[in-house]
């Protein structure tokens, strides 16, 4: 009886826990290598000092204007526009469907090395060491108790 | 020949930085950054070099031209070399010269193509040529070295890949090419996400741990067995070192500090020079508040990427296994000739004991029949560059280049045809 109970709660607790499946773990891997990818620029939002601004310099904002028009027939003699051009370099690699050529054929996507024979080294995310044990949530490795106390409280926070 | 020479622009488009200069130089007339940087606290954006100007390096914002080594932001390559061109770095007149261009091996047909409009229709060249940087390097390499054999390995550890690029007769073997995606910007970026775990948010701070890695990263030679170490705490550690944070008012760059040595011989580095009697160094340093970046296992975890890639869960092969994926694609009789001219360049290689250790990971993996024989080239950071410098002013470059007039006429097929290899 008492044992029923204790499974009973033991698979309740379990209930609550939110176990990442292999293509969730997957998945918040490739988002981290992206993020190891990617530059941090951020496009400016105009903010209101600037609209304050230019009210206040109501009048020139004909001559403004002007510049502007000017600038834009210019812009549009000029055949080649670097901006029109930028693309993610993702999207490229989608236009040029490099699926369908044979695998002979080199290509970007086809140079990337293969992965390696060994099988992969394990090591702490939170401390760095070799790592024995594994988060039975995320799969990440854990070298010590102390390791996956902190692991528990900053990266499982709000999952459990 | 002199004066034809003169008109000759060498331009290495690097990941990071953008090297410029004319043909026949020994060192490029300027380094750029390649992309534009924003500053938060002095409200400016820096296009390439002006980012020299710039005094306060705390949360700078990059937008580079390249990704992954592909050319995607072409706004931004377009103003950096706008400068190169223009009269601050170069000052030269495009359509009175000849442009030698490097490109990552294996770049996208799409991108060649606009790049193609861009060098002839935006700034109006003359004429113009692409290489893949490491086929460039191969050729500094040979240089330096008294009997060039027939055929090289380029190993490229670059800003944002490594490539293994096999070269026979001055042409790259390209079915044997192979890209580790792994390069300096990812390394930097590595510790900047496991420092910002361990100790202070540095997110925003690449400049400064990109300093970090410069300064403190190296390759282990004995990796697991050091990595051991930094689970001490105390003086057992041998590899803790610890990083002040330049705080931008009295001190620019950080300073390193070995917390094992002896205080006098770390006391010169402190900031500020106390008066005898002065309070005890640990005191002194709060007194100072400055923050201090306790640096031990990453220094030698993060270049470890490079070897074992599948540490931070990337599926492919380390850099040395590399070697041997392109090695193993090449024919069977060129292996040994390849294997004992392998050529290191590009700028990551220049984290100490790089060469030393891929000698050893190599001397593992390929049968004992076989020789090692690895350059580094001097000044890896250049060698592309120097290597473009020394094509550009040989007899052979004009027949290489596709004109502005036969652009005209053939359009992109005549540049794709004609840049193979």
């Amino acid at each position: 009886m008492v044992e029923g109970k204790r499974g009973g709660r033991a698979r309740k607790a379990t209930e609550k826990v939110r176990v990442f499946d292999a293509s969730t773990r997957a998945e918040l891997r490739k988002r981290k290598l992206d993020a190891l990818e990617a530059d941090n620029w951020e496009e400016e939002k105009p903010t209101e000092e600037d609209g304050e601004y230019l009210e206040e310099e109501e009048d020139e904002i004909v001559a403004v204007g002007a510049a502007k028009r000017a600038r834009k027939k210019k812009a549009k003699r000029d055949v080649w526009n670097a901006t029109q051009k930028c693309k993610s370099l993702q999207e490229i690699l989608d236009e040029e469907q490099y699926l369908r050529y044979p695998s002979w054929v080199p290509n970007f996507l086809s140079i990337a090395a293969a992965p390696s024979r060994y099988p992969p080294r394990r090591f702490c995310s939170v401390s760095g060491l070799e790592a024995k044990y594994k988060c039975p949530v995320t799969g990440e490795y854990l070298a010590t108790l102390d390791a996956f106390e902190t692991h528990r409280e900053t990266r499982l926070k709000g999952l459990v | 020949m002199a004066e034809e020479a003169a008109k000759r622009v060498v331009v290495d488009n690097g990941g990071h930085t953008c090297k410029v200069g004319l043909a026949g130089q020994r060192t490029p007339t300027k380094l750029l950054m390649n992309g534009i940087t924003k500053s938060k606290s002095e409200h400016r954006v820096y296009i390439g070099d002006q980012l020299e100007s710039c005094r306060d390096f705390s949360s700078l914002q990059y937008r580079l031209s390249l990704e992954r080594g592909c050319l995607v932001n072409w706004d931004t390559q377009a103003e950096v070399w706008g400068r190169a061109f223009g009269p601050e770095v170069l000052r030269i007149n495009p359509t009175e010269c000849s442009l030698l261009l490097s490109e990552t091996p294996m770049c996208p047909p799409s991108i060649q193509d606009t790049l193609d409009e861009m060098v002839f229709e935006h700034f109006g060249f003359a004429s113009y040529c692409t290489r893949p940087a490491p086929v460039l390097a191969a050729i500094a390499a040979q240089e330096e070295q008294d009997a060039p054999p027939c055929a090289s390995l380029v190993l490229d550890v670059g800003f944002s890949s490594t490539h293994t690029v096999p070269i026979y007769g001055g042409t790259p073997i390209n079915y044997a090419i192979r890209r580790l995606n792994v390069g300096g910007k990812m390394l930097t970026n590595h510790l900047k996400t496991i420092v910002s775990y361990r100790s202070y948010n540095v997110m925003q701070e690449t400049h400064l741990i990109n300093d970090v890695k410069e300064r403190l990263c190296y390759v282990s030679l004995d990796f697991l067995n050091e990595l051991a170490l930094t689970r001490f705490k105390g003086k057992k550690n041998l590899l803790r070192r610890e990083y002040v944070m330049p705080d931008y008012v009295k001190h620019f760059t950080g300073l390193i500090r070995n917390p094992n040595e002896p205080e006098p011989a770390a006391a010169p580095a402190a900031s500020t020079p106390t008066p005898d009697g002065g309070p005890p160094r640990k005191k002194q340093r709060e007194a100072n508040d400055e923050q201090v970046l306790t640096i031990s296992s990453e220094r030698i975890s993060v270049p470890e990427v490079l070897f074992h890639p599948s540490d931070i869960n990337i599926e492919q092969a380390g850099v040395a296994e590399c070697i041997v994926q392109s090695a193993d694609a090449c024919l069977p009789d060129l292996r040994e000739l390849l294997y004992s001219n392998i050529v290191l360049t590009g700028g990551t290689s220049l984290l100490p004991n790089f060469e030393a250790r891929l000698r050893a990971e190599l001397r593992q993996l390929i049968p004992s029949d076989y020789s090692v024989g690895i350059t580094h080239v001097a000044d890896p950071l250049l060698a592309a560059w120097r290597g473009g410098s020394i094509f550009a002013a040989s007899d052979s470059f004009p027949s290489q280049v596709v004109t502005k007039e036969e652009y005209r006429e053939h359009g992109h097929s005549i540049c794709r045809q004609r840049f193979v290899g």
